[in-house]
């Protein structure tokens, strides 16, 4: 079976994308307005939704990057994981009700929509807007990216198959903007749920196999580790107390600020299911991240006990390294699929909320008219930003892997002030947020372009964050509030 | 009045953040590139592949209170956000004793954990390699796991035990209808007469 390995991951892929466009035919004849496209018409059930906020949280990054950090740093990396079940709770417990009742209140086609009837004020929707789309722009452009190497990757081991670099980005983008445009939101959420199945699957299977490979299991692996670097197994790791607790903070808090997780709390059927998609959405990631952790220790072990044969020359490499040495090929092929699932699954909500930002919003905010044919322009536009973020992707090179990693905390720094505080908080009013959000955006900006590094690498987004939140908080203490509409008003009673 | 919690907690977090700005930085706090050179820069490497901790008492003698006070404001500020929104307008009087008091208890042995947490860190500098294991993992990484990772599921388990009592009530999703009901109205009416 080894020497069809590379044809058995290709096969995985191969199926997988054509569920994908298969999803995307199916949602196509359930799309019929923007209401549809933007948010599924709010007519999706708990366990879809469920599944669909855990794998848009969990990008390409958690199945190559985390696995790759913990084999370089040891346990530091962990405290991006960890921070999940804390940041679904605020995720939840702040938004789950509140961003519910105002979809059905004002039925909102997008975020930015509901942000613009919160604080009456087509700038403040303009701006989260323009947040969101910069963050969707850097951030798809290295999903695509890192679809478009893994594939060229997986058919270079095949004879009959290899195809250059290009033509990866041409497929990669091809199935995304299929069933994107197609099936709109509605598909993306329903590939969500294959993609999560997938991703939690090849986790758990991941765990077993990893632990198989060292002898003692999680314990020689982490007694291995410990003979070399007694801090790499401690609960800091390599990058020590203060970064880990940075890392915390914003992964946590900013959870609640990454507009394709909070929008999908917008869609769902009943406003009471958020009850119930917590609990799930908690236990479908706790379980995917399953993999991050296995593989970055075993790598880790193996590397340093000597059972694996040459160190690795880039921490990245931990992930295929561990399929190709360690993994049955049917297992691959698996968590091939679900690396692709993983990326997928962020990349189709950012191609939503990106065409719903240039099509819907952002008209808005300059005061034009509602498009004439806007499910059209949804589509159009869906198509443009796929090719002008693939294209940036492909032209820009390290540049876009810098600006992406940006994007956490992009999202964090505009949307965790904006819709996580102010939709709870009557007090919050157009000018806290505003200055809060742009001084937030342009400090993190200044940080993270030129490089400084704070004292013990505390994380230049955490930091930010901080003086987001307390800018917002004093700005809105001091100023009056504005005078909401009756009914929002009444509905932030509640 | 009202605003105090808030206001203590973002101090508590600017004062620890800025202690530790302020606090003597060692050599390699942050780690460094693990003492192999096969394993740190194997040859053809781009960048550092590994890297090592090194003495975790030399890295973090000068943080051990203002990272404790660092990380337990964070906690604070997380939980503070929770017990906010739980004050709704039609939660159930009768199980409200209960519910907070079981928040107050999740938070403590949520607190309580992170400091165990950063006191076994600091015992396992005694004998760094040959630390007591919890499970697979050292007891400060265990505690990370079930402390840092397990208690806030006791958030989860009361957001959906009292999601009808505390979250969204019967009676406020009634009054809800009716906001819905009266702006649907309203707007319908506006349209007629414009």
């Amino acid at each position: 079976m080894e020497q069809y390995r590379s044809g058995i991951i290709f096969g995985f892929i191969f199926v997988y994308m054509l569920i994908c466009i298969a999803v995307g035919l199916w949602a196509m004849r359930r799309t019929r307005s923007t209401k549809d496209f933007f948010m599924a018409g709010r007519h999706l059930g708990m366990m879809v939704t469920s599944v669909a906020v855990f794998s848009s949280t969990m990008s390409g990054f958690g199945f190559v990057g985390g696995p790759g950090l913990v084999y370089l740093a040891g346990t530091s990396s962990f405290w991006m994981v960890i921070n999940m079940s804390i940041g679904m709770c605020v995720m939840f417990f702040l938004l789950g009700k509140r961003l519910r009742l105002f979809a059905e209140l004002r039925e909102p086609v997008s975020l930015p929509d509901a942000v613009a009837a919160r604080y009456n004020s087509r700038f403040t929707g303009g701006l989260t807007a323009v947040a969101i789309l910069l963050g969707v722009v850097t951030y798809l452009g290295v999903q695509i990216k890192a679809m478009s190497v893994v594939l060229f990757q997986i058919l270079q081991d095949i004879p009959w198959a290899s195809t250059p670099l290009e033509w990866c980005y041409v497929i990669s983008c091809t199935v995304l903007v299929f069933y994107c445009v197609t099936g709109g939101i509605i598909a993306s959420v329903y590939t969500d749920l294959i993609q999560g199945v997938i991703m939690v699957v090849a986790a758990v299977l991941v765990l077993f196999t990893a632990v198989a490979t060292v002898d003692g299991g999680l314990q020689g692996m982490a007694e291995v580790i410990t003979r070399d670097d007694p801090e790499a197994m401690q609960p800091w790791g390599t990058f020590g107390m203060i970064s880990c607790l940075s890392f915390y903070f914003i992964m946590a808090l900013g959870v609640c600020g990454q507009p394709h997780v909070i929008t999908k709390l917008m869609m769902t059927k009943n406003i009471s299911d958020t009850r119930h998609m917590l609990p799930m959405s908690v236990a479908g990631y706790g379980l995917a991240a399953l993999l991050w952790i296995s593989i970055g220790l075993c790598m880790r072990a193996v590397v340093l006990n000597a059972t694996h044969g040459t160190p690795l020359l880039n921490a990245d490499q931990a992930a295929s390294e561990f399929l190709t040495y360690y993994a049955h090929p049917v297992l691959a092929g698996v968590v091939f699929a679900g690396l692709f699932a993983a990326i997928m699954s962020t990349a189709d909500s950012f191609l939503n909320i990106g065409s719903a930002a240039i099509v819907h919003d952002l008209p808005q905010a300059f005061g034009m008219r509602p498009l004439k044919y806007e499910l059209r322009w949804a589509r159009i536009a869906t198509v443009v930003i796929a090719v002008g973020a693939g294209l940036l992707a492909y032209y820009a090179g390290e540049m876009v892997a810098m600006l992406g990693v940006m994007g956490w905390s992009i999202f964090a720094i505009a949307i965790v002030p904006i819709v996580a505080i102010g939709f709870n908080w009557k007090r919050a009013n157009r000018i806290a947020v505003n200055t809060a959000v742009i001084s937030g955006l342009v400090c993190y900006a200044g940080l993270y372009l030129t490089d400084i590094r704070l004292p013990y690498n505390f994380h230049q987004g955490a930091f930010s964050m901080l003086i987001t939140l307390t800018i917002f908080f004093m700005v809105a203490l001091v100023t009056p509030a504005n005078r909401l509409d009756k009914d929002i008003d009444a509905v932030m009673d509640l | 009045m009202k605003y105090l919690p808030a206001i203590i907690v973002l101090t508590l977090v600017w004062v620890a953040v800025l202690w530790v700005f302020f606090s003597v930085e060692p050599h390699e706090a942050t780690g460094r590139p693990h003492s192999e050179v096969t394993f740190a820069t194997p040859q053809d490497s781009t960048g550092v592949a590994m890297m090592q901790g090194g003495d975790g008492i030399l890295r973090h003698e000068h943080i051990v209170v203002p990272g404790l006070l660092l990380g337990c404001s964070m906690i604070a500020m997380f939980c503070m956000m929770l017990f906010w929104v739980c004050r709704t307008k039609h939660a159930d009087p009768d199980s409200g004793g209960y519910f907070w008091n079981l928040m107050v208890m999740v938070v403590l042995v949520y607190v309580g954990a992170f400091i165990l947490l950063c006191t076994t860190y600091q015992m396992s500098w005694l004998e760094p390699t040959e630390p007591d294991y919890l499970g697979p993992f050292p007891i400060a990484t265990s505690l990370m796991f079930l402390g840092i990772y397990g208690v806030p599921l006791g958030f989860v388990m009361l957001y959906v035990l009292f999601f009808e009592d505390r979250i969204l009530p019967q009676a406020a999703l009634d009054e809800f209808y009716e906001i819905v009901q009266n702006a649907k109205s309203n707007a319908a009416a506006e349209q007629e007469a414009s």
